[in-house]
């Protein structure tokens, strides 16, 4: 989506404010309050804020799409996106929420698009996309990992099973936990009912959970 | 998917059926639980962590919990299971922070370039259109058309202009002597008209 504004671009050179707080020493809400000044938002504060927030795009945008290798260049597009339409956001103290959903619907989009120009599943291909695919059945008590296993080896074996997720289940799970979506959002966000949303998050738990119950388990 | 009926029909019972609920809560026990009972246990008890159930469900889980080990256990497991989404650490981004300020700045600054670039070949586009259209509708009229109407008024101006003021339009025969009472109307004249014979 494209805006333009008539003004020329010496205009909105002549017109960013000249205020003497560096942006670094700014509160996060000041921040984006100082974006939002001027027709611009102003280039050393929209600096400071995606140094801020960029890493929790990056989470968000690893967690919705892991084995997407441009994950960068989708990362960029929600910073102009967040340049472009900063001034429309109402409640500064909300950006962080903000952000997230312009990241999440951009991934919607792209995620469409490709599904718009990928080859058609075969029909002798296992559907695991689909919501009934899961097995609800805890795994027996396979071999677990041996007792000494460090923390980062239980985030890594997470990372892991959250990837491999399919791909409904994980965004899902991934829109509740790490954006801290509410049911009703995701729902309005995913375009599915709130009782599929409220089925997804617990089949996706209850994959993971029988997945590394020998990690949580521990203590 | 589980259907709300089924979720209502195994925790969503009304206070007064509380004998129902016990049965069930009992039966949770049991090893041999049916698969759909355990589906929407889990979901229930998934949907309580997130705080997204009713008063009535929160009591029936909170009763469940105090009363059940496994439950006990499974919800043990999703609290740390929620930790350690939030502790997750994502893999060094390909990019560092610094290179994507960089590359979305030059990519803002390029976008209006290319706007413009796009906004002239598009009117360029669009006039082409209006001309082709106007050719197409308008048939052989068009070059009239584009014309000036002064332009095709030489050729005819001259010609109605070109009135010679000195002489008449009608040659008048010449009369050996003019006779001034003539230029007189008739019926004033107190003469009578001489005749030549």
């Amino acid at each position: 989506m494209s805006h333009s504004i008539p003004v020329s671009w010496s205009t909105v050179e002549a017109v960013v404010p000249q205020v003497s707080v560096p942006a670094e020493k700014l509160s996060n809400y000041d921040l984006v309050l100082r974006c939002q000044t001027g027709l611009r938002p102003e280039r050393a504060a929209f600096a400071e804020l995606l140094r801020r927030y960029q890493s929790h795009v990056d989470k968000i945008l690893y967690h919705l799409a892991p084995d997407w290798q441009d994950r960068a260049d989708l990362a960029q597009e929600v910073w102009i996106r967040v340049y472009r339409n900063i001034k429309r956001l109402q409640e500064p103290v909300k950006f962080r929420g903000w952000l997230s959903r312009i990241a999440t619907n951009l991934f919607y989009d792209e995620l469409r698009r490709r599904k718009r120009v990928s080859q058609p599943l075969s029909l002798d291909a296992p559907r695991t996309l689909d919501d009934g695919e899961m097995d609800w059945e805890l795994p027996a008590s396979d071999p677990g990992p041996d007792e000494d296993l460090t923390t980062r080896e239980f985030y890594d074996q997470l990372r892991e099973a959250i990837a491999d997720l399919p791909e409904v289940f994980r965004t899902t799970i991934v829109l509740r936990e790490i954006e801290g979506m509410a049911y009703e959002e995701i729902a309005e966000l995913t375009g599915v009912s709130l009782g599929t949303v409220k089925s997804r998050i617990a089949r996706a738990r209850q994959r993971l959970q029988s997945q590394l119950q020998n990690y949580l388990d521990g203590e | 998917m589980t259907s709300n009926s089924d979720f209502h029909n195994d925790f969503g019972q009304l206070p007064g059926d509380s004998s129902a609920a016990e049965r069930r809560l009992n039966l949770s026990k049991q090893s041999e639980m049916p698969d759909m009972l355990k589906r929407d246990r889990f979901e229930l008890l998934s949907a309580y962590l997130d705080g997204e159930v009713t008063a009535i469900e929160r009591r029936q889980v909170e009763n469940w919990l105090a009363t059940d080990p496994s439950a006990q256990c499974l919800y043990a497991r999703l609290l740390k299971l929620r930790q350690g989404f939030h502790m997750l650490s994502v893999p060094q981004p390909e990019k560092t922070v610094e290179q994507t300020v960089e590359e979305v700045f030059a990519r803002i600054d390029r976008r209006p370039k290319l706007t413009v670039l796009w906004g002239g070949a598009g009117a360029a586009v669009a006039a082409l259109l209006v001309g082709v259209m106007t050719g197409v509708f308008s048939g052989v009229q068009v070059p009239e058309q584009r014309m000036p109407s002064v332009a095709q008024q030489p050729k005819v101006a001259p010609e109605v202009m070109k009135i010679a003021l000195d002489r008449p339009v009608v040659n008048i025969p010449k009369t050996p002597i003019a006779d001034p009472i003539e230029t007189q109307p008739a019926f004033h004249s107190p003469h009578p008209v001489r005749n030549p014979n």
